[in-house]
């Protein structure tokens, strides 16, 4: 299925587009929809703090056991597990790095987005195709 | 390392500091329990740089003006 490259501000272009495509994240009995920046060069899925706050995650600095270096900065990032449903494919659960930054977007990363998903990018046409892995 | 190679430098610990590293071996497993695909205190890079609006839009007009016939 095909999605469409979108903004976040009206005060943006075209250049300023980026692959987000529209989940519903669900962790025990709640239910949030979201925009997931689609990004082939993190090597994890990112969870921002209000989001994880929004479904009724507690931050455990015990469990903040994992570190996340880069252009948002070295920080602790606390594992955190979410069934998410994209368009009409069938729920997959997803792995995040929970991190307490305020900055931090939602993010679809390697581990385990693309792990889960076949992606491509029509950055021309402004468009990108997300499709369920092949069950070999 | 090994923990053949480890055993005889914590049998030399003393009994507080053995105590200390069960403790924390202990408190490793309990928050490494069930993370998978993550690995425990493994480093996960994020280069892309994000929020940078509006650099894409000024990377084309630089391009477009080196492209221009400057006479």
């Amino acid at each position: 299925m095909r999605f469409p490259y979108s903004t976040t501000d009206p005060a943006q272009d075209a250049f300023d587009s980026l692959p987000r495509l529209p989940l519903r994240l669900r962790a025990d009995s709640r239910a949030l929809d979201v925009m997931g920046l689609v990004d082939s060069g993190a090597m994890v899925n990112v969870l921002p703090y209000d989001v994880g706050l929004q479904l009724g995650v507690v931050w455990d600095e015990r469990r903040a056991n994992i570190r996340l270096a880069g252009t948002l900065g070295q920080q602790q990032a606390m594992p955190v597990f979410m069934i998410a449903e994209i368009a009409d494919f069938a729920p997959v659960r997803l792995a995040f790095a929970w991190v307490q930054s305020p900055d931090a977007p939602l993010i679809l990363g390697q581990t385990n987005f693309f792990m889960e998903f076949e992606v491509c990018f029509y950055r021309s046409s402004l468009e990108f195709e997300v499709k369920p892995k092949s069950s070999i | 390392m090994t923990l053949a190679e480890l055993l005889p430098a914590i049998r030399r610990l003393p009994a507080l500091d053995k105590l200390r590293l069960i403790r924390i071996l202990a408190e490793d497993l309990d928050t490494a329990a069930d993370i998978a695909p993550f690995e425990p205190h493994k480093v996960y890079y994020l280069p892309t740089p994000y929020n940078t609006f509006g650099a894409g839009s000024a990377l084309m007009q630089a391009m477009q003006q080196t492209d221009s016939p400057t006479d």
